[in-house]
């Protein structure tokens, strides 16, 4: 019997004499007899384990060494001292400037916190610490697909809750209208942020074993921004501040605050007009603003756990009512004409809105009940915006046909 | 030294430099000589440690923007290769540490290159790839230290010198660490009942 030392050796010159041949191309072919009986017993996995070449995704190599120049950009690393000074610095001069310029000209500005300040303010009014803040919306969607004829109408119900001890915990649910459960999604904690979790049903998005979707926190998503080059980043820092990605009750109101506050907030990598912004109109008793926008390049993003995420561009013409006193919407209008030629008409009708006491809650949306056997995939905040970014690199192309095809379409809305 | 804003419109040079040996000697790589020949297999060692391409691609990218942020350090010659590597091995305990542990690696079957016998039937090339994929997955049921050394052998090609620099270990360590991997997997393989 050799030692394992003498052994090691052996099997090694004999997995290197595989692996090389390997490299140099010249096939399975065996460099060595497998002359012991452990080396003929690990003589085919030696060479499957050889046959193991994996290639990167096409472009990949060159997308990356497009982002050294911003490596390059970056601040040569220093003490944390030195750093700490430089922040405080920093921040004195920022507020000194802030204060400067609000005293004197900005009214936008002040515009624009106000409505900050008032929207926090209504939250608390509409829901407090110990409380929930309950919706449930009717949603009705025509599709119609780009090269077959017909459309596809589905409704469902979505439900969500918001914390009155914390607006960022949010939790959410969809359902068919005959009450099947397609996705959960629920925000919890960790590290001292909130991150969300969604529950994807058995068949619902292309998930036939159904999965539990570990999505990036708002912070990932901001570091994740830094990485790119800086004409890139513009465009992403707007495809995040719209709040395109799903939230429920947080995102609406982040969206509606998008559209009034920054109605001029259209660069050409997300171009967005405000058509038109009324605030004396009511619905169902509600005063509201009603706010028609257009973009004519936003972003689907749709994430898939087993093959690439789906991420189309799309016109999107937007009818919202919003409730003046929380900025959440009463009712939305929405057409979408995709890049691949879909189109789809949803509207979303709230059907009830209430605080419930934390004691009234038959069960915990927080807490997602997952079967056993799902699958768990955790999604990549840089993953997900350099989808994006590549979306926003076919804005030009897509805006001019786009203008062309809906240039005779009727308005939504009434 | 190279100017960074100029590599991405260098892509001839990066598929020359990446067709070139490791056999540099002494000789400084450039940046772009180094990033060429190393990418391809970074990202196959890192893509066989995580679940999905998008993992990968971001841990790639952390790997190679550390690497030009830091390339005066580079060693040189063929030493700035297991630089990078050891970089990229760093990079994926930190992951494993923070973000997913224990997280097993899966590869579709298009990802997998193309198999060394051309002469195979396209049924028997994708029963190959299939059963190539299935092996990862065991390597992945493996511990940290196993995977590492296996696909830093097998799938990056890298000697036993070169690991022993990667790992921190040394060369007769490697041996040894390959052989006991190689019989656990092996041992894996019996329990499931494969041939």
């Amino acid at each position: 019997m050799r030692s394992d030392r003498e052994q090691a050796r052996r099997v090694i010159a004999y997995v290197d004499d595989v692996v090389l041949h390997r490299r140099a191309g010249a096939g399975g072919a065996d460099p060595l007899s497998a002359d012991d009986r452990e080396l003929a017993q690990l003589r085919q996995l030696v060479h499957c384990l050889s046959d193991l070449d994996v290639v990167a995704p096409e472009g990949f190599q060159e997308r990356l060494a497009a982002r050294f120049g911003e490596a390059e950009a970056e601040p040569p690393a220093r003490s944390q001292a030195a750093t700490l000074r430089a922040v405080l610095v920093a921040a004195t001069l920022f507020l000194a400037a802030v204060v400067l310029v609000r005293s004197v000209v900005d009214v936008r500005v002040l515009s624009a916190q106000s409505v900050l300040s008032r929207s926090d303010a209504a939250l608390t009014e509409l829901v407090r610490p110990g409380q929930f803040l309950y919706r449930r919306w009717k949603v009705t969607s025509t599709s119609t697909a780009g090269s077959t004829p017909g459309t596809t109408q589905t409704e469902r119900i979505i439900e969500e809750w918001m914390d009155g001890a914390n607006v960022d915990r949010v939790a959410g649910r969809w359902s068919t209208k005959d009450g099947q459960l397609q996705i959960a999604y629920a925000t919890g904690l960790e590290d001292g942020r909130y991150r969300p979790t969604v529950y994807f049903s058995p068949g619902v998005y292309d998930e036939p074993r159904g999965l539990l979707n570990i999505e990036p926190t708002r912070q990932e998503f901001e570091q994740a921004l830094q990485t790119f080059p800086q004409p890139v980043q513009r465009g992403l820092k707007v495809y995040l501040d719209r709040n395109y990605i799903y939230a429920p009750i947080t995102g609406e109101r982040n969206f509606n605050r998008a559209i009034l506050e920054s109605p001029e907030q259209s660069i050409p990598e997300m171009p967005r007009v405000v058509v038109s912004l009324h605030d004396s109109h009511m619905l169902n008793a509600t005063p509201v603003y009603c706010v028609r926008i257009v973009d004519s390049a936003a972003v689907t993003f749709n994430w898939r756990s087993s093959r690439p995420s789906v991420i189309r561009l799309g016109r999107a013409e937007i009818l919202r009512y919003i409730a003046r006193d929380s900025f959440l919407s009463v009712r939305t209008e929405e057409r979408w004409v995709l890049e691949d030629g879909r189109q789809r008409f949803t509207t979303r009708e709230l059907v009830e809105t209430r605080a419930i006491d934390g004691g009234e809650l038959t069960s915990d949306p927080f807490v997602i009940d997952v079967p056993p056997g799902t699958p768990v995939e955790r999604q990549s905040a840089v993953a997900h915006l350099s989808g994006v970014a590549g979306a926003l690199a076919r804005v030009p192309a897509f805006t001019s046909r786009s203008h062309r095809e809906t240039a005779t379409a009727p308005a939504i809305g009434h | 030294m190279v100017d960074a804003r100029s590599v991405p419109q260098r892509g001839a040079l990066f598929r020359s430099a990446a067709a070139r040996s490791e056999s540099t000697g002494a000789r400084e790589l450039t940046f772009e000589e180094l990033y060429a020949d190393a990418f391809p297999k970074i990202y196959a060692f890192m893509r066989c440690q995580v679940a999905t391409t998008e993992t990968a691609q971001e841990l790639v990218s952390r790997v190679f923007l550390k690497a030009y942020r830091h390339r005066d350090k580079s060693p040189k010659g063929a030493a700035a290769m297991q630089w990078v590597f050891r970089i990229a091995h760093n990079t994926l305990i930190d992951y494993w540490r923070v973000d997913r542990p224990r997280e097993r690696a899966s590869l579709s079957i298009d990802e997998i290159g193309e198999l060394p016998l051309p002469s195979r039937s396209p049924d028997a090339a994708y029963e190959r790839k299939r059963q190539i994929g299935d092996l990862l997955q065991l390597v992945s049921d493996l511990g940290e230290d196993d995977r590492a050394i296996l696909t830093l052998k097998f799938v990056a090609h890298r000697t036993n010198r070169d690991i022993a620099g990667i790992l921190q270990i040394s060369e007769g360590a490697v041996s040894m660490r390959l052989l006991r991997s190689l019989r656990r997997l092996r041992e894996r393989l019996n329990q499931l009942g494969w041939d």
